[in-house]
């Protein structure tokens, strides 16, 4: 009795790994299909003709490592260029979908976020509106004056990055930046662990402890000729992006002229009195596209974030929310 | 006078401080050294875990580590200031308390750039700050008017120990280990205490008196400069370079006061370190009390009135969310101070002392006001629910950090008086040939 | 390995093969879950080339989120005539899910009487997936795009034919033309019209600056005509207005090098203050040499 039981145990075995071995051969024979070439880290679904479902490495965009731009490389800017981006107020509302873009094309945690979006009650009898705020790329920079290392620097196209390899944390541009455009890694995240690509300050991936981290308005993005991840994802087309030296600014889908949208819509600057010079450009939320309360179809905590509005207090004690 | 006599006198007076280890001062130093290790955990889980640990996140980024930063330098500054002013100006009475506000002057300035450090994320890269300046930055000024200030100091400081080295290692009484004296002969630097060299070295004090009063002007500016340099709301005052030397002024003149007290009771010093001593600085602190009530309230005043909404939004955070430390920050650390110095009845010792405790616990806490509430009101209001991305709570960390700051102060003021005596025993025997000399040439009186 | 003979172990097996093969292909593949975008698109591009592009994902039906490209199906590009079937090139999809082909501009087409072109993308079926196929036919339209100065006015004009099995020139009529300015990132209609006796004519009122030299680029493009497909024709022109570039900023707070009076005020404090402690070092190592001096010549008078 325990003689056949120990064999047929043995046999069992023997099964199993016969049938493990099947599985493992099916899954070599394919892999060997597809190998992965200079990978960016990032896994996508690929179907085969042959109805298989396989994870592959996408296609890296930046087409590294011959586009990597050492930190070095990355002071002097693309040349001939000006970039200025255009935000819509009038059509914003609050999908929230540039934050998301914007964190995953930059390994961010939920709560890290380059673009914010703030909703904003001017005063008791206006209406508030949501404002997506990235780093303004400020002309006259605070942030930069203020760096002791030239951690923090501003290219001749307009864009100011931060080179966290040279950066020590002293935070100081932090403090000074007055529309609190930048944030700190205060600790260690697993993904700064990440070896498959080279940091650039114009990728800010992967991020290192204890430095500082901002909207970089996406370089790498821009020297393929594609528009910055927030301003491809938003749904709206809120979000408009160009060079003001060639007076063109394009959301995605349609393309205006720089200075005929700033004129006619009444484009302006936020906080223009601190003399910054910023060039991110608003446009007034007159006659708003989308309802208020289109945009309060958040999580709690979103939403939450908003409890000092006097609007969303009315909302609160009339039981809308 | 026998000088040599005299020297020696002094030097058995003094002895017992220096030679002896007693069990008061053993359990004294073992619970520094206690709170110091707790510091150094603090620091190693600092260091490793990232400054998670702390209470500063995205919008407070700069925390206690600043706000004591701030304050240990301006003791420093302060007291490089008044022991130029003493040392410019001939007088007895500062003899007694010269070592003391000297060797204030080098521990805080030593001490206080640590905090700095503690706040640098990446301390790893220090030296970037020496490879790579930026000399338009405020942070760079402050590096360089630090470092000229620690080392004027630290030459300023030797030049007044030179002839206190010189009795000490003349003195056949001293009983000390021979690696002690070793040292005591090779900082004299050959000092004989002739006329000449006497006066050389007078000479070299004076000089180097008007440069440590114009630095610590300059670098205490500097700093006050990183703040006020700045847009922020409640940072960008026309006055914080004059504010920040007047309170930098006064924190200094009460923990001189303190160690002054201290040291007076715990050495029985009573004969060198007299009323007239605290008379003296509890009017000086009396001065400066007022001063820095006048410009704090003239800061605040302003912004109230001229009802700038940034400026309202910061009037309302330290109303609302600080109302008691402002209470006692600004008011209290004003008042109670002032009458107690304006009698004279309280004017004793201790009653300065007093004054002067509170004087010093009310700037620790304006130095709060001053850096967190600003932070905590942007010109573009925080929109989070993290509680402490709202609002800053120090963690045990960084209180650990502090106390390891003012242990580690404590520590080295108490090794540094048993290695010379606290009291410049030159100073006392130069004061008494002046008073000879006055009596016997009456004519002669400066 | 031992022979297994028990029937009851040789089901087991097959249960068990069969079972991790299923397991391998964990996530089965049924094309029912999934709606299929296969979607082929033509372009005559500037310098007269054809490029043709094929994109094939899978778009899963209820999560729309979710999109799988098909990798390395094999796409065959074919241009039929009635029955002829000619492959003009056969290729791999990649990651993306996209095939592109680009022929050029001496390409031999098979064309009808009314000189029609019918091209095929078409992706054979397999085990696992259906059979795709896309089918476009269009004529070949010539492109004349002209931009001018004619009496201060600058005219932008747009000749188009096609050519008959005689090689006769057709003018093109009631076809839908647009104007576009090119810029880094996308560009910028500026016109709209319809061709008429082959050709369209409109003046430039736009101020655009243009790139550095003032050039700017002009785009004429018929889009999704059912006849010509897309098309486009590229010029270059230097109509930019005058801009001023502003200054590149040296010497400023913002830049790497800061203005030069800060430089002067910081050098002059430093050398002031440290000459003052070079001064006192020496003093006091002279000092010490004086001493040495005294003692040789003799004892100290005095105090």
């Amino acid at each position: 009795m325990e003689e056949k039981n120990k064999s047929s145990r043995r046999k069992f075995l023997k099964l199993g790994l016969i049938s493990g071995a099947t599985a493992l051969a099916g899954n070599t024979i394919i892999n060997n299909l597809i190998s992965d070439q200079d990978g960016s880290g990032v896994k996508i679904k690929v179907l085969t003709p042959d109805g298989q479902m396989v994870e592959v490495d996408a296609e890296h965009l930046n087409k590294y490592p011959e586009a990597h731009i050492t930190p070095e490389e990355s002071r002097k800017g693309i040349p001939n260029r000006k970039f200025v981006m255009v935000i819509d107020l009038a059509r914003c509302n609050n999908a929230r979908v540039c934050v998301e873009a914007c964190q995953k094309a930059h390994n961010l945690d939920y709560h890290q976020e380059f673009m914010k979006i703030q909703l904003i009650q001017d005063h008791k009898q206006a209406n508030p509106y949501w404002f997506p705020k990235p780093c303004f790329h400020c002309d006259e920079p605070s942030c930069v004056k203020v760096c002791p290392t030239g951690a923090t620097f501003k290219r001749d196209d307009n864009i100011v990055l931060v080179d966290t390899t040279r950066c020590i944390g002293c935070k100081f541009c932090i403090t000074s930046c007055p529309y609190s455009a930048r944030i700190f890694n205060w600790g260690h995240r697993e993904v700064y662990d990440r070896k498959d690509v080279k940091y650039s300050p114009e990728t800010s991936v992967p991020g290192t402890e204890g430095t500082v981290l901002k909207c970089d308005f996406c370089p790498d993005m821009l020297r393929q000729g594609e528009l910055p991840h927030c301003v491809r994802s938003c749904p709206m087309g809120v979000l408009y992006f160009g060079d003001i030296l060639e007076d063109l600014v394009t959301n995605g889908e349609e393309t205006v002229q720089f200075s005929k949208l700033i004129n006619e819509r009444g484009g302006y600057r936020y906080l223009e009195r601190l003399g910054a010079e910023p060039n991110v450009y608003y446009l007034p939320p007159v006659e708003k596209q989308f309802p208020l309360e289109g945009g309060l179809d958040k999580e709690d905590e979103i939403i939450e974030r908003y409890k000092n509005v006097p609007y969303i207090q009315e909302l609160k004690k009339q039981g809308k929310i | 006078m026998d000088k040599a006599n005299r020297q020696r006198e002094l030097v058995r007076e003094f002895s017992p401080t220096i030679e002896k280890y007693s069990i008061l001062l053993k359990v004294w130093i073992g619970i520094l050294i206690a709170i110091i290790l707790v510091g150094f955990y603090a620091f190693y889980l600092q260091v490793t875990k990232g400054h998670e640990i702390t209470g500063m996140r995205d919008n407070v980024v700069w925390g206690i580590y600043i706000i004591n930063f701030i304050f240990f330098v301006g003791i420093s500054y302060s007291g490089a200031f008044i022991s130029g002013v003493l040392h410019y100006y001939k007088s007895p009475w500062k003899n007694a308390i010269s070592r003391i506000i000297e060797i204030m002057t080098v521990l805080s300035l030593v001490i206080g750039p640590v905090f700095i450090l503690l706040c640098i994320g990446r301390l790893d890269r220090l030296h970037y700050l020496f490879l790579y300046p930026r000399i338009q930055s405020p942070i760079t000024w402050d590096i360089i008017a630090i470092m000229t200030d620690l080392i004027g100091c630290f030459i300023f400081l030797y030049l007044t120990f030179i002839p206190d080295m010189a009795v000490l290692r003349d003195s056949q009484d001293l009983n000390v280990p021979n690696w002690q004296k070793k040292v005591y002969k090779f900082l004299a630097f050959g000092y004989q205490d002739t006329p000449e060299q006497r006066k050389t070295i007078h000479k070299l004090v004076r000089s180097m008196s008007i440069m440590i009063i114009m630095l610590a002007l300059m670098a205490y500016s500097v700093l006050a400069w990183i703040f006020s340099l700045t847009i922020q709301p409640g940072w960008n005052s026309t006055i914080f370079a004059p504010y920040f030397i007047i309170a930098g002024l006064y924190s200094g003149v009460g923990v001189i006061i303190i160690l002054m007290f201290l040291i007076r009771e715990i050495f029985n010093l009573k004969h060198y370190i007299r009323k007239i001593h605290f008379f003296a600085s509890g009017i000086i602190l009396l001065i400066l009390s007022i001063l820095f009530g006048y410009f704090t309230f003239t800061d605040y005043f302003a912004k109230w009135f001229s009802h700038k909404p940034d400026d309202i939004n910061l009037l309302n955070t330290l109303f609302n969310n600080y109302f008691w430390e402002f209470i006692f920050a600004n008011y209290i650390g004003v008042i109670v101070p002032v009458i107690i110095l304006l009698y004279r009845k309280f004017r004793t010792p201790l009653g300065v002392t007093i004054a002067a405790v509170i004087s010093v616990l009310g700037l620790w806490l304006n130095r709060y006001l001053i850096v967190v509430p600003t932070l905590e009101t942007p010109f573009i209001p925080i929109q989070d629910t993290r509680p402490e991305f709202l609002y800053y709570t120090a963690t045990w960390v960084e209180y650990a950090l502090s106390f390891t700051g003012i242990a580690a102060f404590c520590l080295f003021f108490t090794l540094l008086i048993k290695f010379v005596p606290v009291i410049p025993i030159q100073g006392i025997i130069e004061n008494e040939e002046e008073a000879e000399l006055s009596i016997t040439e009456p004519n002669n009186l400066q | 390995m031992k022979i297994i003979n028990n029937k009851l172990s040789r089901i087991i097996v097959i249960i068990f093969a069969i079972a991790s093969v299923i397991n391998t292909y964990a996530q089965e593949f049924v094309q029912d879950n999934y709606r299929t975008f296969y979607n082929f698109s033509m372009l005559k591009q500037d310098d007269n080339t054809r490029s043709l592009k094929v994109r094939y994902v899978l778009q899963h039906a209820e999560d729309k989120t979710v999109e799988h490209p098909v990798y390395k199906a094999q796409i065959k590009f074919i241009n039929k005539l009635d029955d002829q079937e000619v492959i003009l090139a056969e290729v791999l999809t990649s990651k993306n899910g996209i095939a592109t082909l680009t022929l050029p501009e001496n390409q031999k087409y098979l064309k009808d009487k009314e000189g029609n072109i019918t091209l095929i993308a078409r992706f054979e079926e397999t085990e696992k997936l259906e059979a795709q196929e896309e089918e476009i036919m269009f004529k070949d339209i010539f492109l004349d795009f002209n931009l001018a100065e004619i009496d201060s006015v600058k005219t932008i004009t747009l000749n188009a034919y096609t050519l008959n099995n005689k090689g006769e020139q057709l003018l093109v009529e009631e076809t839908d033309v647009a104007f576009y300015i090119g810029g880094m990132l996308s560009k910028m209609k500026i016109n709209d019209g319809t061709l008429e006796s082959g050709s369209y004519e409109f003046e430039y009122e736009h101020n655009l600056p243009g790139d550095e030299n003032g050039l700017l680029t002009f785009y004429a493009q018929i889009e999704d005509h059912e006849e010509f497909g897309n098309v486009t024709k590229m010029k270059t022109m230097n109509w930019g207005v005058e801009h001023s570039v502003p200054k590149k900023v040296k010497n400023s707070l913002w830049s790497k090098n800061a203005p030069g009076w800060m430089y002067a005020v910081l050098a002059f404090l430093l050398i002031l203050v440290w000459a003052n402690y070079v001064y006192v070092v020496i003093s006091l190592f002279k000092l010490k040499k004086s001493i040495k001096k005294d003692l040789y010549k003799g004892p100290i008078q005095g105090n």
